[in-house]
C-alpha cells in the first residue's frame, strides 16, 4: 500500500540530462515505493524514455542523484542496474528470432544456467505469475504478446525489485493486455515496485496506484490516478495551450475524397473508418499517439495497402480502393510519406531522378518510354526555387541533403503538381523551425486553391495551426471529426489516450 | 547376396568414404562459419592451399630408405616410409595453411568490413592461383611430379575419416548445448542485439572463420594424402559442393553428414556404372552421371519449400555486414 512514510525503492533527485540544446530531463524528482504500480505519463518526447534509460543504466545523468533504498548510487551500466535489482522490459523487443524461448532467456542471464534446470526455472516463474510460455518454441513463431512475456520472464528470472515496463500494451491485443495486468498486479502484491509507462489514461486509471506526469522534460505533477479525473490528468500532460481558431480564408468546396467502410489489417496495426469525406479547400488533421494506425492509414490512402472493395475509397467520384499508388496519382492524388529516405526518396539517386519517381504517370516526363531530361531538370529547378531547397548540386545523391531540405524537396515535388488531393504523414517531422513554417504555409496555400489535404501528424500544435477539421486516430479507429474550434485540449487528450467517447466533448 | 556383390558393395562404400570425407570436413567447418553469420565463399581456395601445404609437409617429412644402390647417389629401389606422427604434423601444416588464408578473409571482412561475397570469391581465386604457382618449383620441387608415401590407417580407415565422423556430434553438441555455441548462433542470428548485450561480434566471427579455414585445410590434405596425388586444382570443385551441402543440410551437422555420404555414394557408383549395368546403353549411363546433380537440385527445391525449417536453422544475419553503432 502506498504509505508516505515508507522508504522509497528508488528515488531520483533533480535529475538533469540534455542532448545538445535539447533538455530531455530537467530537475526530475521521481520516487517509487515497494509494491507500488507507478505510472509515468507524458506525450512523445516528454522525457519518459530518457529518465528510464538513466535508471536502467543506459545513460548517465548530467546532474542529480539517484537513491536506491535510501542510499545514493551511480548506475553506470545496464549490468549494474540488473545486479542492483532493476529489470527493464523494452518497448521494442531485442530477441533472437531463430533461437528458442529458453535460449533467448539463457542468453541474457549472466550466470550460465542452462538446459533442464533453466527450463524448470522458467516454467516455475511462468506458472507463478500466470505467464504462459513454451520454452522450446522458436521465437519467430510467437505473437507480440508472447514475445513480451519472454521479455518479462527474462527480467523476472533475475529477481528484480523494480520492474520498468516501457509502453507494454502498445503492441498487445486487449485480451493480452488484460492478462498482463493480472501479472503486474501479482508482481506488485509480492513487493515488487513497478514503473508503468503509458499514454493510455484508461489503463493507468485501472491499474496504477500513483502517477508522475512529465511534460517538456520536467515533472508537471503527481497524482493518484484512481481519484484524479482523466480530464485533469490529460490537461497536465498536454499543458494549457490555447486553441486559437485561426479564421482561415478558404472556401470549402465539394467532396473530393470519400472513405466508406474501410477495414484493413496489417501485421501490427488495424484500421477502421466508417465514413469520412474530405472537401476541396480544407485541411483535415489526423492526430494521435504514434503506433495507433498512422502508417496503415497512410498506406491505405496512398494505395500501398489496397482494399478489396473499390468503393471503400473514392477520389473525385472514381472508386480507387483496389488501385495502386501510380493509378491513384493519375487521378491527381499525391502522397508524401513520413520516412524521407527510403520511402519518399531513394537515398542514392540524385534529385532529378527522385523527381521522376512520382512523375512516372505524367505524360510530359516520358515519351515512348524515354525519360525527358529537359522536363525533369525544369521540374527539379522549379521545386528547388519554390521551396528554397538548399542542396550541393542537383546531381548529388538525395541522402546528402539535410533532413529539412530533403523534406522541402519531397513536399515540393508533390505540391508542384497542384494535386487535387494530398495526403501527408508527418510533414514537418525532424525539420528545422523555418522549413517547418514554409511547409505549413505551402500546405495552407494549396488548400486555398481548392485541393483537399489530409495531414497525419503527432505534433498537436501543428495540427491546431493548419487544420480546419480534426479527428483523432486511436487503436486504428478514426474518431469523430469536428472543426478545430470545437475541440478542447481536454477532449483531445482524452481521445488520444483512448479514455473518451464523444459525449466528453464540450 | 553373393560374395561378389558384397565385395562390390564394400568397394563402393570405400570409394564413397574417400569422396565424402573431404566434403564433410569442409562443410562442417563452413557450417560453423555460417552459423556465426559469415558467408565465406573461399572454401575451395582454402582447401587447395591446405592440400598443397599438407602435401609439401608430408613430402618433406617422409623417410626414404634406399634398398638397392648400384651406382652411388642413384637409387634403384627405394622404400618410402611415413609414420602416424609425421601424418599428424602434415595435417597440422594443412590446417594452419587453411586457417592462415581464412585469417586474410577474416581481416578483410571483420576488420575492414568488406563485402563477404566479394572477398570470398577473391579468396577462392587466390587460393587456386597461389597453390598452382607455389606447387610448381617455387620451393625447388615440382610437387605435381612427386609422390608421398602411404601412412598407416587407424582401425582400417584413415584417421581423418574417424575425425570427420566424430566432428559431427561434437559440433552439434557445441552449437546446441554450450554457451559458446549459443553465443555463436546469437551473433549469426542478430548481430546488433548480440553486440548490445556486450558480445564482441567481429572477434567471435574471426575465431569461427579460423576454424572454418582449418577444417577446409584438413579437407584438402585428405584429398592429396589419402586419395590422389597433388596436382593443380586437385579439389575439383569440392569446396563449392561443400557450400551447397550446407544448404542441403539446412545448417544441421547430421544432415550435412547424410548429404556428404549420399554425394559420395552417387559419385562412387557413377564411376562403376559399367560394372553395375553392363547391358545398359551408353546413353543411359551417360545420363546417369547427372544423378548427383539432379539429386542436389531436387533436394534443394524441396528444402526451400519449407520456410519454417529454413527460418529455424538459417542464421538471419548470414553475409550481412556488421557496423557497430557508434
Amino acid at each position: 500500500m502506498t504509505d508516505a512514510t515508507q522508504q522509497p525503492l528508488i528515488e531520483t533527485r533533480a535529475i538533469c540530462k540534455s542532448f545538445g540544446k535539447v533538455k530531455a530531463n530537467q530537475d526530475i524528482d521521481f520516487r517509487v515505493l515497494p509494491s507500488q504500480i507507478h505510472a509515468l505519463l507524458g506525450e512523445n518526447g516528454a522525457g519518459k524514455s530518457t529518465l528510464m534509460k538513466i535508471i536502467g543504466g543506459l545513460q548517465q545523468p548530467d546532474n542529480g542523484k539517484i537513491l536506491w533504498k535510501g542510499k545514493p548510487v551511480s548506475i553506470t551500466s545496464p549490468k549494474v542496474a540488473r545486479a542492483m535489482g532493476i529489470g527493464m522490459v523494452h518497448q521494442h523487443f531485442a530477441l533472437f528470432e531463430g533461437l528458442s524461448v529458453a535460449e533467448n532467456i539463457a542468453f541474457s542471464i549472466d550466470g550460465a544456467v542452462q538446459g533442464k534446470v533453466l527450463n524448470k526455472r522458467i516454467l516455475e516463474i511462468a506458472d507463478r505469475f500466470g505467464l504462459e510460455v513454451e520454452p522450446q518454441r522458436p521465437v519467430f513463431e510467437l505473437s507480440a504478446g508472447e514475445r513480451q512475456r519472454i521479455e518479462i520472464l527474462r527480467a523476472l528470472l533475475l529477481n528484480p525489485e523494480l520492474l520498468i515496463l516501457d509502453e507494454p500494451t502498445s503492441v498487445l491485443t486487449p485480451q493480452e493486455a488484460d492478462q498482463l495486468f493480472v501479472t503486474v498486479r501479482k508482481l506488485a502484491s509480492e513487493g515488487h515496485g513497478i514503473v508503468f509507462i503509458s499514454h493510455k489514461l484508461k489503463e493507468v486509471k485501472a491499474l496504477c496506484d500513483a502517477a508522475t506526469i512529465l511534460r517538456g522534460g520536467a515533472v508537471v505533477g503527481t497524482c493518484d490516478p484512481e481519484t484524479t479525473s482523466a480530464e485533469s490528468i490529460a490537461e497536465l500532460m498536454l499543458g494549457s495551450r490555447d486553441i486559437v481558431a485561426v479564421r482561415k480564408e478558404r472556401e470549402v468546396g465539394t467532396a473530393r475524397l470519400s472513405i466508406n467502410n474501410l477495414n484493413l489489417q496489417s501485421d501490427d496495426q488495424t484500421l477502421r473508418i466508417n465514413a469520412l469525406e474530405l472537401f476541396g479547400g480544407e485541411v483535415f488533421g489526423v492526430a494521435g499517439v504514434a503506433g495507433n494506425g498512422q502508417e496503415l492509414l497512410f498506406a491505405a490512402l496512398s494505395g500501398e495497402t489496397r482494399s478489396k472493395q473499390p468503393h471503400s475509397i473514392i477520389i473525385d467520384g472514381m472508386p480507387v480502393g483496389n488501385l495502386g499508388p501510380n493509378q491513384r496519382r493519375e487521378h491527381q492524388a499525391m502522397f508524401i510519406p513520413e520516412e524521407r529516405l527510403g520511402h519518399a526518396a531513394v537515398p542514392h539517386m540524385d534529385l532529378t531522378d527522385n523527381a521522376l519517381l512520382t512523375n512516372l504517370s505524367n505524360p510530359a516526363a516520358t515519351r515512348y518510354g524515354v525519360v525527358s531530361k529537359k522536363f525533369l531538370l525544369e521540374e527539379t529547378n522549379q521545386i528547388i526555387d519554390r521551396f528554397d531547397v538548399r542542396h550541393g548540386g542537383i546531381n548529388r545523391a538525395a541522402k546528402n541533403l539535410s533532413g529539412g531540405n530533403l523534406q522541402k524537396f519531397v513536399v515540393g515535388r508533390e505540391m508542384n503538381k497542384s494535386p487535387a488531393i494530398l495526403i501527408v504523414n508527418q510533414p514537418t517531422w525532424g525539420v528545422d523551425a523555418l522549413s517547418a513554417v514554409k511547409i505549413r504555409e505551402a500546405l495552407m496555400a494549396l488548400a486555398a486553391n481548392g485541393s483537399a489535404i489530409l495531414v497525419i501528424s503527432q505534433d498537436l500544435d501543428e495540427l491546431l495551426e493548419i487544420s480546419d477539421r480534426l479527428a483523432v486516430l486511436h487503436h486504428g479507429d478514426l474518431g469523430h471529426a469536428r472543426p478545430v474550434h470545437e475541440w478542447t485540449v481536454e477532449a483531445l487528450g482524452l481521445a488520444m489516450t483512448g479514455s473518451s467517447t464523444t459525449e466528453h466533448v464540450a | 547376396m553373393t560374395p561378389e556383390t558384397i565385395t562390390f558393395l564394400m568397394k563402393l562404400l570405400g570409394a564413397a568414404i574417400l569422396l565424402a570425407t573431404p566434403l564433410l570436413l569442409a562443410a562442417l567447418g563452413e557450417l560453423v562459419v555460417e552459423k556465426s553469420g559469415v558467408l565465406n565463399l573461399g572454401v575451395e581456395g582454402m582447401m587447395l592451399i591446405g592440400a598443397l601445404f599438407g602435401y609439401i609437409a608430408a613430402y618433406n617429412l617422409q623417410t626414404i630408405n634406399c634398398l638397392e644402390e648400384l651406382i652411388p647417389g642413384f637409387c634403384q629401389k627405394e622404400e618410402r616410409f611415413f609414420t602416424l606422427t609425421d601424418y599428424l604434423m602434415a595435417l597440422c601444416a594443412a590446417a594452419l595453411a587453411g586457417a592462415l588464408l581464412a585469417a586474410v578473409f577474416g581481416f578483410l571482412t571483420q576488420g575492414l568490413r568488406s563485402n563477404h561475397v566479394a572477398v570470398g570469391l577473391g579468396l577462392s581465386i587466390l587460393g587456386a592461383g597461389l597453390s598452382n604457382s607455389l606447387g610448381s618449383n617455387f620451393f625447388g620441387v615440382n610437387y605435381t611430379s612427386v609422390q608421398v608415401a602411404d601412412h598407416p590407417a587407424v582401425f582400417g580407415q584413415d584417421l581423418l575419416v574417424w575425425f570427420s565422423l566424430l566432428a559431427v556430434p561434437a559440433i552439434w553438441y557445441v552449437l546446441q548445448r554450450t554457451r559458446t555455441g549459443l553465443v555463436i548462433r546469437a551473433v549469426g542470428e542478430n548481430h546488433d542485439s548480440a553486440y548490445a548485450l556486450g558480445y564482441n561480434v567481429p572477434k567471435i566471427r574471426f575465431y569461427c572463420i579460423l576454424f572454418g579455414g582449418a577444417m577446409a585445410g584438413l579437407a584438402g590434405a585428405f584429398i592429396v594424402l589419402v586419395h590422389v596425388d597433388w596436382k593443380e586444382g586437385v579439389t575439383v570443385g569440392k569446396g563449392w559442393l561443400a557450400l551447397a551441402l550446407i544448404l542441403f543440410g539446412t545448417w544441421k551437422p547430421l544432415r550435412v553428414l547424410c548429404g556428404a555420404y549420399i554425394f559420395g555414394l552417387l559419385w562412387a557408383s557413377e564411376l562403376r556404372f559399367d560394372n553395375l549395368f553392363p547391358s545398359w546403353q551408353l546413353e543411359w549411363k551417360t545420363a546417369l552421371t547427372m544423378a548427383p546433380y539432379v539429386f542436389t537440385i531436387l533436394v534443394l527445391v524441396i528444402i526451400s519449400r519449407n520456410p519454417r525449417m529454413i527460418r529455424q536453422s538459417a542464421p538471419a544475419s548470414l553475409g550481412k555486414l556488421f557496423n557497430p553503432p557508434s
